[in-house]
């Protein structure tokens, strides 16, 4: 499409690069085409790992332009201005503030902290032109969901970090939104599936990271007292029954049977603190969990099917 | 050439000025009275007392500027094996004729339509079909399912839904006819019509009340103009979706986002007239983006974009046609 078409720009998520690398790792197609009018790749939709940046960078020999923004913001937050000047990439970040997003980190309190310290992405407002007036028939929400937070500024709902060349880095949703494959997808509307099966007492679905779609959901499944059944037909009929219920796109294909599910002492399911057992990540006992041994049996459960997944 | 650091600085500390010289891009029936209104926050409107259309500004001027001859759109799909080009003038004429039957069938200023398509041609033209009467349009991903239909049909209300009978999705046909009427079948509001662009390969039924088909509807439609709306009107509500049930569905105006989008094309994507913009995926309410700056829009379906990367052969014959 490239050579043919003369694309001066090509515009797509990461998971599309990633497909490629699976099943041509070594660009070896890439020699049949003629690609002297191809000046840019341009990725967004989710984060750009490190990896595929450097594997694309090296194969097409063109700049690989990262860029954030937001379904809310309809365009660029962060981005390498090429049209403007052009920055040197640091793999990992998005590059620099555009024209008109004044992007802050917050702590919790809503202070603002140092270069290289992360915390919560907001935007100090006004926003600027063409991002989200409002949500539609619902005023409320809007200021609920993105303007209450942090007075005068607009919560990204990303976490992340600014360096001390300006650079943003940022790290991934902080509530339980999931990217697959450049979809932006509730894990919550995904419990309620999965909790709706009759043998299901409760649930959990978090996002997992994935070579080729960015992320993934696992379901995390607490078998009603009394119910028998075997995991493998569980987790079939819950793949169909999430495939009905939100799209093929939710590319749900994991059950995992837990005896409980880790929670703080106001029953606040721990996901958090389970993504990072089943990421093989370092973390921290959550000071308000209810009964910390809960963990230990996730962490086993994980183990047995195969998270948390080896680095080679 | 400005650096960075002046640009994003003008852009912050002035951003009334920045923003009114970047609007000057863009064709205004009326310009407007206040660049930024901030009476009322955290609600800012931008542009306020302005008048445009969103569609005269992606289609219309470009024509008018004698760009009509040129390729607009590019749609390159190997899973349907085709290549379209289709140029300025086709494409005002093909988004007139469609806004023209559109308003034959009731469509007015202010209603809202759901389009539930592939990444078809079409999609884009029903987009700014809809943008050209000064109807909000809602894109719905043709992959969700007939219940997120629904609950979206409830939200937006639409008058009327656009839809395609179907897409090709990998290997496999995927009908969309019956999960929009099972959509509808949920749903507490009822769309008055159904317009259906039936696709070669795969033919829906048309039989429930209100079902139009796309191709009868524009053959004796009468070409329609760009209707001006406010700055502050929606162009579009977009939805996305949040921690808990309802998604959310941001809304966003005619004004600010031409002006943003085309700013950024230039100075972000460092696009000039002409240079082809190469999106194998499709965020729905992107693809109106690119043309606002005469850029040529090339479109691939779906999977197109790793098929023709991975089949040589193919690509050498006709890049997957």
């Amino acid at each position: 499409m490239i050579a043919e078409h003369k694309v001066k720009v090509l515009f797509t998520a990461p998971t599309a690069f990633r497909a490629i690398k699976k099943e041509d790792p070594k660009g070896l197609l890439l020699k049949d085409y003629d690609l002297s009018e191809y000046k840019a790749l341009f990725l967004a939709g989710e984060r750009l790992d490190p990896d595929t940046y450097h594997w694309a960078k090296d194969l097409l020999e063109v700049p690989v332009i990262d860029h954030w923004w937001q379904t809310e913001t309809a365009w660029a937050i962060v981005a390498n201005p090429m049209g403007i000047e052009q920055f040197s990439v640091k793999p990992g970040s998005a590059t620099k503030s555009v024209p008109g997003y004044d992007v802050k980190i917050l702590d919790s309190e809503g202070n603002e902290v140092g270069p290289g310290e992360e915390g919560n992405i907001v935007i100090k407002l006004p926003l600027p032109p063409g991002t989200l007036a409002t949500l539609w028939r619902n005023e409320d929400r809007f200021v609920s969901s993105y303007m209450s937070r942090y007075r005068g500024y607009y919560e990204t709902g990303d976490g992340g970090y600014i360096d001390e060349d300006g650079y943003v880095f940022v790290m991934g949703r902080i509530d339980d939104v999931i990217n697959i494959a450049g979809h932006r997808l509730s894990t919550g509307a995904m419990e309620e599936i999965v909790a709706s099966h009759s043998q299901v007492a409760e649930c959990s679905v978090i996002g997992l990271d994935d070579a080729l779609k960015g992320q993934k959901p696992l379901g995390l499944v607490v078998l009603k007292a009394g119910t028998d059944c075997e995991v493998e037909e569980l987790n079939k009929e819950l793949i169909h029954m999430v495939r009905n219920g939100i799209g093929p796109i939710a590319c749900y294909r994991e059950t995992v049977i837990v005896t409980r599910l880790p929670k703080t002492r106001s029953g606040k399911i721990l996901r958090g603190t389970m993504r990072a057992i089943a990421a093989g990540k370092e973390y921290r006992m959550p000071s308000t969990i209810d009964d910390p041994s809960c963990l230990e049996e996730v962490a086993t459960a994980l183990e047995m099917i195969g998270y948390p997944v080896e680095q080679s | 050439m400005e650096n960075y650091q002046e640009v994003f600085d003008k852009s912050l500390n002035n951003p009334e000025e920045f923003w009114a010289e970047a609007a000057e891009a863009i064709s205004w029936h009326k310009k407007w009275d206040i660049v930024l209104d901030s009476s009322d926050p955290p609600f800012y409107r931008w542009f306020r007392g302005g008048e445009l259309n969103t569609c005269y500004n992606a289609v219309d001027r470009h024509v008018e500027n004698g760009h009509g001859d040129r390729t607009a759109i590019i749609y390159d799909s190997p899973v349907t094996d085709t290549v379209r080009k289709i140029s300025w003038t086709e494409l005002r004429d093909q988004v007139a004729t469609l806004a023209g039957a559109l308003k034959a069938q009731g469509a007015e200023k202010g209603d809202t339509i759901i389009i539930y398509m592939p990444m078809i041609p079409e999609a884009l033209v029903a987009m700014l079909a809809c943008a050209r009467l000064g109807v909000i349009h809602s894109v719905v991903f043709g992959g969700f399912a007939a219940n997120e239909l629904a609950i979206r049909i409830d939200h937006a209300q639409p008058k009327m839904i656009i839809c395609a009978s179907g897409a090709i999705e990998g290997k496999k046909q995927l009908a969309y006819k019956p999960l929009i009427e099972a959509a509808i079948d949920q749903s507490e509001h009822k769309p008055e019509k159904s317009i259906v662009f039936q696709r070669d390969f795969l033919q829906a039924d048309l039989g429930q009340p209100g079902d139009l088909d796309w191709q009868e509807i524009i053959k004796d439609a009468e070409p329609a103009d760009c209707v001006p709306v406010a700055a502050t009107d929606p162009l579009y509500i977009l939805y996305t979706s949040g921690t808990t049930g309802m998604p959310k569905g941001v809304m966003r105006d005619n004004g600010g986002h031409a002006v943003a989008l085309q700013w950024s094309m230039k100075n972000i994507y460092n696009m000039e007239p002409g240079d082809v913009f190469g999106r194998p995926r499709m965020w729905a309410g992107w693809s109106a983006i690119p043309i606002l700056s005469t850029l040529r829009f090339c479109m691939a379906a779906p999977r197109s974009f790793m098929k023709e990367s991975l089949s040589a052969p193919r690509m050498q014959e006709h890049s997957g046609g």
